[in-house]
């Protein structure tokens, strides 16, 4: 069981897929988000990976803190989503890294007007959960226990895998009108940088 | 071949129509997503890139467009100026509407989201919403205490009774669940309405965390999925030792149906209320942004079909235009291309017509010409066939036509000669002074005659560049307004002479045979008549007799010393010409009568360098002894002088030599000085008469002119001779020995022709 707190520069250089396309993808970046690179709120404090039963759960503990605009947006009834971006990767040498599953965890944090309450929505299992204060709901969205992301049967004996998570806010699920501003709005850049770790065996 | 297929195509209709089509299609879609429907509502921002870039690749068009065009204005191609004309004015007539939709447009949209929204409406919401809150509150305060209630009847109960009560306790209180559960979420005991909920739905930690501080129960409105709203009540049961673990009770009691829905409602609108409230200015500039780029979209689309109208129309006008100056460059070739069937196409159609009549017209012009050339080649070729010299000019005596023939009769460069007038010439060659004197008078003639066919025929001397010559003319009027005058002449020269020395010899041979015959046997006749009876006669008689037979015989000795003079006048002896110098055979000829004692002084004055001539020795001094000899005959008394000069001049462009022979004797009666020159006309007691006609004869043998003049003391014989060909400027040395073979040793020019 290995922990990095720090991120592995190296194991970031061989996750690019491609230069070209990283390239265009930071062309795009930097165009679509003028103003608001590298706005990193979300802070990926520890992720821990057990393997029980040939099965990993991934256990981590995010932080988030939600810009201003995006809370004000929430109270007034519009749903804000938050994505965890899960991949793993088989290191290769020389060339970038070989994609070996992606997932998505999308959660849903709404405000309830009538009731006065915070509800966490899992996008992805349906169950919901309601907090009096938003402080308690991100704290709920931040700690992620047990969560089985990967078949130990789909890696191999040999081979050394690594696994990167990171955590935004989707904008696109935004609605049609507030979608545009918020492309180039830093206020909803809110991502965290990727975080990786190496899988244990 | 693909290329221009793809130029054609991308220059055509069909990809304007389906940029346009597809960029409308997206500007639609993109305004369903502006609506917030869930489907486009993903492909907003797709949709707007490619409408960008639609509005780019229509930019790009346009702009290249526009700098095509520029250049060919700048180049002054042709219809350029048409085009912008035209483009303006489309791109005018569709930006004026536009723009004005466009404006008040933006006012619609500001004033229609606005009105969406009224400061009464959200209050009655925050209204209806605190409504409900205070609704529920009661209801929870209700809940609240019953659950207390349920608290204190549970701490009495035993551990083994607690579900049996709990089940009984929910029931009677109208709870969906209630459970006992200790701090750690170690559920002691649960009972529920749904018996498929084995797992109750636990409050989580910092509830119960907060229930534990406080020591007062938590309430609190929970929406729940699918279940509606339920009423929590978490309350901390009363603790009998501290050592026991704290227990918790929680009871979830569902809000009725009516309740819920109608609560429900109320936070529905007030959420959908705030949203809006929320989009109003982003909902503004989406419409905005819509519509300018449906403006900008349509403004391009106008302008980009401006210009393809512009070019459409244009192209038939600039190949028209094209067309007008290739045949204004004289290529009558050109043929348009049809492009339409409208009235454009028909000028292009009638222009093509145009250009063909013209075309087919100049080449009959041509080919009219090119038979005209040929008619007047093959009259050139006649006329330079002829030996008759023929001469044409027009009204103002310019001359048009002169053939080889009359080049060479009248010694002149026959082309040099056209498209001057006749005073010009001859102010260049002035020996055709003659000629054209002789002319002109029958050019005016033939012109002022109408009547007749104008002919006229005269025979025309003059001393030309080769001496005399006699030219038979003859002329006439030609036909038409400017048709001028045709002189055609014949070089008779030679002609006459040969005719005037036939008949000369027939005369001669006649004088020979009827005179001349007859006069032997009178001559002897007579001798013996005086031989016979001389004797035998009377002395008187004998004097008649010998008188008679005497005058007899000397009269016809005399008349066949007559006839023979006049057998040898009329004798044409062969020439042989060859260039000599004359004054050598004048020094020659004056050696025979150096020492004449006849008590006359005969002078030479010769100019030195004298050209040569070309003449025939003998006959030459035969020439000189008669001229001699009939000045020496003209003088009788007083002093008796004999001048012969010679000397080079040139006259009216021709070079020749002249001798003259003067007397000091009384000079030629006037009455015979214009027949001087014929024959048997003398002023002398003595003499054949025939002298100065050998003389003329030799003269005008020799291609030269003889006239008689009478100066104060005697008279004076001149002769011209021209020049031998070829020694104008060439000038003999004076010599007086030299003979003919040394003259032709020391000019051994070309020999010159033996006939004249």
């Amino acid at each position: 069981m290995q922990v990095n707190t720090a991120v592995d520069q190296q194991s970031l250089m061989q996750c690019r897929v491609h230069p070209v396309l990283v390239r265009l993808t930071a062309l795009l970046t930097l165009l679509l988000a003028t103003g608001a690179a590298a706005e990193t709120r979300f802070d990926i404090s520890a992720v821990k990976v057990n393997l029980v039963d040939k099965v990993y759960y991934l256990n981590a503990r995010i932080d988030y803190e939600l810009s201003d605009k995006v809370v004000e947006v929430m109270h007034k009834g519009v749903p804000v989503v938050v994505v965890l971006d899960i991949k793993f990767q088989r290191k290769r040498r020389f060339i970038w890294n070989e994609e070996i599953a992606e997932l998505a965890q999308r959660y849903q944090l709404e405000y309830h007007a009538l009731t006065r309450q915070y509800l966490v929505t899992n996008l992805n299992s349906g169950s919901q959960h309601s907090f009096p204060t938003l402080e308690v709901a991100l704290t709920l969205l931040g700690t992620v226990v047990d969560l089985p992301v990967l078949d130990r049967q789909l890696l191999e004996e040999e081979g050394e895998y690594i696994g990167l998570m990171r955590v935004s806010v989707d904008a696109g699920e935004l609605p049609a009108p507030l979608r545009l501003r918020a492309y180039f709005s830093a206020d909803w850049h809110l991502s965290s940088e990727w975080y990786s770790w190496t899988l244990p065996n | 071949m693909d290329i221009a297929k793809l130029r054609r195509l991308g220059s055509g209709a069909i990809p304007v129509v389906l940029l346009s089509i597809l960029l409308l299609a997206s500007l639609f879609l993109m305004s369903a997503a502006t609506q917030n429907s869930e489907q486009f509502g993903r492909l907003y921002m797709l949709l707007l890139v490619v409408n960008l870039l639609g509005l780019i690749t229509l930019l790009a068009l346009i702009t290249s467009n526009l700098l095509r065009l520029r250049r060919q204005y700048r180049n002054r191609a042709t219809g350029s100026r048409l085009t912008v004309r035209l483009m303006l004015m489309f791109v005018l007539l569709a930006l004026a509407p536009v723009s004005l939709v466009y404006y008040f447009s933006l006012g619609f949209i500001q004033r229609g989201i606005d009105s969406w929204f009224d400061v009464r409406v959200e209050r009655t919401l925050d209204n209806a919403l605190e409504l409900s809150r205070a609704s529920l509150a009661t209801r929870s305060r209700e809940l609240m205490k019953r659950t207390e209630q349920m608290s204190s009847t549970l701490q009495l109960a035993d551990e083994l009774s607690l579900p049996r009560l709990l089940d009984e306790l929910r029931v009677s209180d109208d709870a969906s669940e209630l459970t006992l559960f200790m701090s750690g979420g170690h559920i002691v005991a649960s009972s529920s309405v749904n018996p498929a909920a084995i797992v109750p739905d636990l409050p989580n930690e910092s509830v119960i965390r907060q229930v534990r501080q406080s020591g007062s129960p938590y309430v609190s409105l929970d929406p729940l999925t699918d279940k509606g709203l339920y009423v929590r009540v978490v309350t901390q049961m009363p603790s009998a030792s501290p050592l026991v673990e704290l227990r918790f009770l929680q009871a979830l009691y569902p809000i009725s149906d009516r309740v819920s829905v109608l609560a429900g409602s109320v936070e529905t609108a007030y959420t959908q209320y705030q949203q809006l409230l929320l989009l109003r200015d982003p909902l503004k500039n989406s419409f905005i942004l819509m519509l300018s780029l449906v403006l900008l979209l349509g403004v391009l689309m106008a302008v980009w079909l401006a210009f393809f109208s512009a070019r459409r129309l244009v192209t038939p006008i600039r190949v028209l235009a094209i067309g007008t100056r290739a045949v204004a460059a004289g290529d009558y070739t050109k043929r348009l291309p049809m492009h339409s069937g409208d009235e454009l196409g028909f000028l292009v159609e009638s222009f093509n017509d145009m250009t063909l009549k013209i075309a087919r017209a100049q080449e009959e012009v041509r080919s009219s010409q090119q038979q005209a050339e040929q008619e007047r080649a093959y009259l050139w070729a006649v006329l330079a066939r002829l030996s008759s010299g023929v001469l044409t000019l027009d009204v103002n005596r310019t001359v048009y036509t002169v053939n080889v023939a009359a080049g060479e009769i009248l010694g002149v460069e026959s082309k040099a000669c056209i498209g001057y007038e006749l005073n010009e010439i001859v102010e260049r060659y002035e020996y055709l002074k003659n000629f054209a004197d002789a002319i002109t008078p029958h050019l005016a003639e033939s012109c002022s005659d109408t009547s007749g066919k104008g002919e006229w025929r005269e025979e025309v001397i003059f001393y030309g560049a080769t001496g005399r010559q006699v030219l038979m003319c003859g002329g006439a009027a030609l036909p038409g307004d400017d048709g001028g005058y045709v002189i055609v002449f014949d070089d008779v020269t030679n002609l006459v002479q040969a005719q005037r020395d036939a008949a000369w010899g027939e005369v001669a041979r006649r004088l020979a045979h009827e005179i001349k015959n007859p006069l032997t046997p009178i001559q002897l006749s007579a001798e013996r008549l005086r031989h016979k009876y001389l004797k035998s006669m009377p002395p008187e008689d004998a004097v008649v007799l010998d008188k008679s037979t005497h005058t007899i015989v000397q009269q016809v000795e005399v008349m066949k010393e007559m006839v023979q003079a006049f057998s040898e006048y009329a004798r044409t002896p062969k020439l042989e010409l060859r260039p000599l110098p004359l004054n050598a055979l004048i020094d020659e000829v004056l050696e025979l009568y150096r020492n004449n004692h006849l008590g006359v002084v005969i002078e030479a004055r010769l100019q030195k360098r004298l050209p040569l001539v070309s003449v025939d020795a003998g006959r030459m001094r035969q020439l000189l002894h008669n001229l001699i000899k009939n000045a020496l005959e003209a003088m009788v008394e007083g002093e008796m002088k004999i001048t012969l000069e010679s000397r080079a001049l040139s006259e009216r462009g021709v070079s020749m030599v002249e001798l003259r022979v003067v007397d000091s004797g009384p000079g030629i009666p006037v009455a015979i000085l214009e027949n001087i020159f014929e024959p048997y006309v003398t002023a002398k007691p003595k003499g054949s008469g025939l002298g100065l006609a050998i003389v003329k004869k030799i003269v005008e043998e020799h291609s030269g002119v003889i006239w008689a003049e009478n100066l104060e003391q005697g008279a004076c014989m001149t002769i011209h001779l021209p020049v031998a060909p070829g020694n104008i400027e060439n000038v003999a040395q004076e010599d007086g020995a030299a003979d003919d073979s040394a003259s032709e040793d020391v000019m051994p020019f070309k020999q010159p022709d033996g006939e004249k």
